[in-house]
């Protein structure tokens, strides 16, 4: 009996010295992260010809129909209007009737702004699109295909974009001392604004209208 | 005696099967920050007086007696941490700019922080021209950041080190001002510009306030000016103004509140559950991480300056975020303590408490959820493709899950 008592205490031993809770260790062992990641450098941009099947599939793509062009070669520019090294597309295009709702819908898949702020007080709601009226949809490429890369489907519908030039303008540099709006991202198309020059630019939430 | 001895075995067999589990220590949750009348909770880092005393001290309105300015954009910790409770965050947003001259970005004269209000009229900050990089940053909650704070660098690495190479977050490491400078993982901050508690407590206390502490020692100027028209920008009390027991009570307030809790009612719909399981699919969880565990108890943490007490140590939390930077398209042009290449890179916005919150992404200029979620693009490029191929109802399903973090 005894023997067995013994045996059992020194199998209660060993299980608690096995099993039994290592001490915390005393100090973080800080270490460096992974040494091989770097950001990725986006590639050189260079602005490509928008040929009308281009835009068309991209339109396809990101708007499923819900928009199209305004015209059979739709009217475009290609620039890196976020500045992200990654070509964008900006077109003329409107809403077909029958798909003024899922354009209108709060869940769409674009973003839908109006550049004048005058039009935000308004009872409408300066977020609602109206039958026939014409939008400037704005495509943000995702490199390296930019605009025509299947990957790039982030896109804005922009209200009252009929002022702005499909041009692209290098984005605007500034001299010392020189005050202007916040820095546009990337490039800038230029735009009349009430009767004077301006220009639409990404803040980097929204687009905007500066002079 | 006999009859003792016959028994003996079997209690040493059965000590010997439960003393091993009894030492095995499981994570356990992270307590509540506050309970369902909204008062706020002590997670036992503190007696609940005491705890109630610091968050006095947090709530605490400074004047130009305690030192508040030159410069300064608010008067208490409460005016920006408040919203359900103390603590918490805020619509309230600072101001940042600077300069980029196409290589590199460069502070605004007397920092990147444009300060919103000042003690005197005439050392009241603007932004000057040729600083063309302007940016809001909304306040965050500090709610369960003790918790944070006692989170391995290494778990945050390995985070990264997990993150498929082209959504991989940036991990930084930022100089502890308690422990000399010596640096440590950023975790606090937009740009993850502070990895302790004590060092983000004597920032926000100079920076937003006004009020110099041992670890922060000079005022700011006003734009860079220490003067102006011959009068000295000063809030002419002796630096520092504060000893260095605010800055530790603001820590201690911070370390010792629970994690912002979920809507239990609507967590446990069935709409709510399975938007949880798209904001897996989807890819959201890559960053927005939704478990992390603390160090155990008894860790020293901060180079040396803390050590995880019980309190806070081997507690499961669920943050989702990553506490890592990353490009998402949104970035705000500023550099702090990450360098050149943070320069487009914030960190990963934590849900938790999002229901809370008007005002979505770093500057508050999304309103929605969905807008804020069409916002990502960048690394996030491919997590929201997922999300624009939700239904509709799929959609709601995941907003709903947002809505009840």
């Amino acid at each position: 009996m005894q023997g067995l008592v013994l045996a059992c205490l020194a199998l209660a031993a060993a299980a608690t010295l096995l099993f039994r809770h290592h001490p915390p260790p005393l100090t973080e062992a800080e270490r460096a992260p992974d040494p091989a990641f770097r950001a990725a450098v986006p590639p050189p941009f260079s602005a490509g010809p928008a040929g009308p099947g281009d835009v068309a599939e991209a339109l396809r793509r990101v708007f499923d129909g819900c928009v199209v062009g305004v015209s059979a070669e739709p009217r475009s520019v290609v620039a890196d209007l976020n500045g992200d090294g990654s070509e964008d597309l900006a077109v003329r295009v409107q809403a077909p009737p029958t798909r003024l709702r899922e354009v209108n819908d709060d869940l769409a898949n674009w973003i839908v702004q109006d550049l004048d702020p005058r039009h935000r007080s308004s009872q409408a709601g300066s977020r609602q699109v109206e039958a026939g009226e014409r939008l400037l949809a704005v495509i943000h490429g995702h490199s390296p295909g930019g605009w025509r890369s299947p990957e790039a489907r982030q896109a804005h519908l922009l209200r009252s974009a009929g002022g702005v030039e499909l041009k692209r303008l290098p984005g605007v540099k500034l001299g010392p001392g020189e005050a202007v709006t916040p820095r546009p991202r990337g490039d800038v198309l230029p735009a009349r604004i009430d009767g004077g020059d301006g220009f639409l630019y990404w803040t980097g939430a929204r687009y905007s209208l500066g002079r | 005696m006999t009859r003792a001895l016959k028994i003996l075995p079997a209690v040493l067999l059965a000590a010997a099967a439960v003393l091993p589990t009894a030492f095995t220590q499981s994570p356990t949750e992270a307590p509540a920050a506050y309970d369902f009348q909204t008062n706020l909770v002590t997670n036992g880092l503190v007696s609940q007086a005491q705890f109630d005393l610091d968050r006095e001290v947090f709530e605490e309105r400074e004047g130009r007696a305690d030192g508040l300015g030159p410069v300064y954009n608010a008067q208490s910790c409460l005016e920006c941490h408040q919203n359900p409770v103390s603590g918490a965050g805020s619509q309230v947003s600072e101001l940042r700019a600077g300069h980029f001259d196409n290589n590199r970005f460069r502070d605004h004269p007397g920092g990147s922080l444009i300060n919103d209000r000042a003690i005197d009229p005439l050392f009241q900050e603007r932004v000057l021209s040729g600083n063309e990089v302007r940016t809001f940053r909304i306040s965050l909650s500090t709610l369960g950041d003790g918790f944070v704070e006692a989170l391995d660098s290494n778990a945050l690495v390995g985070v990264a080190n997990r993150q498929p190479g082209s959504m991989r977050g940036s991990f930084i490491e930022v100089p502890v001002l308690e422990a000399g400078g010596l640096t440590r993982g950023g975790r606090f901050g937009w740009k993850n510009q502070h990895a302790s508690l004590i060092s983000f407590s004597a920032d926000a206390y100079l920076n937003e306030m006004g009020i110099t502490s041992p670890l922060q020692p000079q005022d700011n100027t006003s734009n860079g000016r220490t003067a102006i028209g011959g009068v000295p920008v000063t809030d002419n009390v002796p630096d520092p103004e504060d000893d260095g027991e605010d800055i530790e009570i603001f820590a201690r307030f911070m370390r010792a509140t629970g994690v912002p809790p979920r809507d239990q009612g609507l967590s446990a719909t069935a709409t709510a559950q399975q938007g949880s399981a798209l904001f897996n699919q989807v890819g959201c969880a890559q960053c927005h991480v939704r478990n992390f565990t603390t160090l155990p108890p008894g860790t020293v943490i901060n180079r040396g300056a803390f050590t995880v007490p019980p309190a806070l140590g081997n507690k499961l939390i669920h943050p989702f975020g990553d506490y890592l930077l990353h490009d998402v398209g949104t970035g705000d042009g500023i550099v702090q303590n990450g360098g050149p290449s943070t320069r487009q890179q914030l960190r990963t916005a934590p849900l938790w408490g999002l229901r809370f919150r008007t005002r979505l992404m770093h500057d508050g200029e999304s309103v929605t959820a969905h807008d804020a979620i069409l916002r990502h693009a960048g690394q996030a490029n491919g997590v929201v493709n997922g999300y624009r191929s939700l239904s509709t109802n799929q959609k709601n399903q995941l907003l709903t899950f947002l809505n009840s973090l």
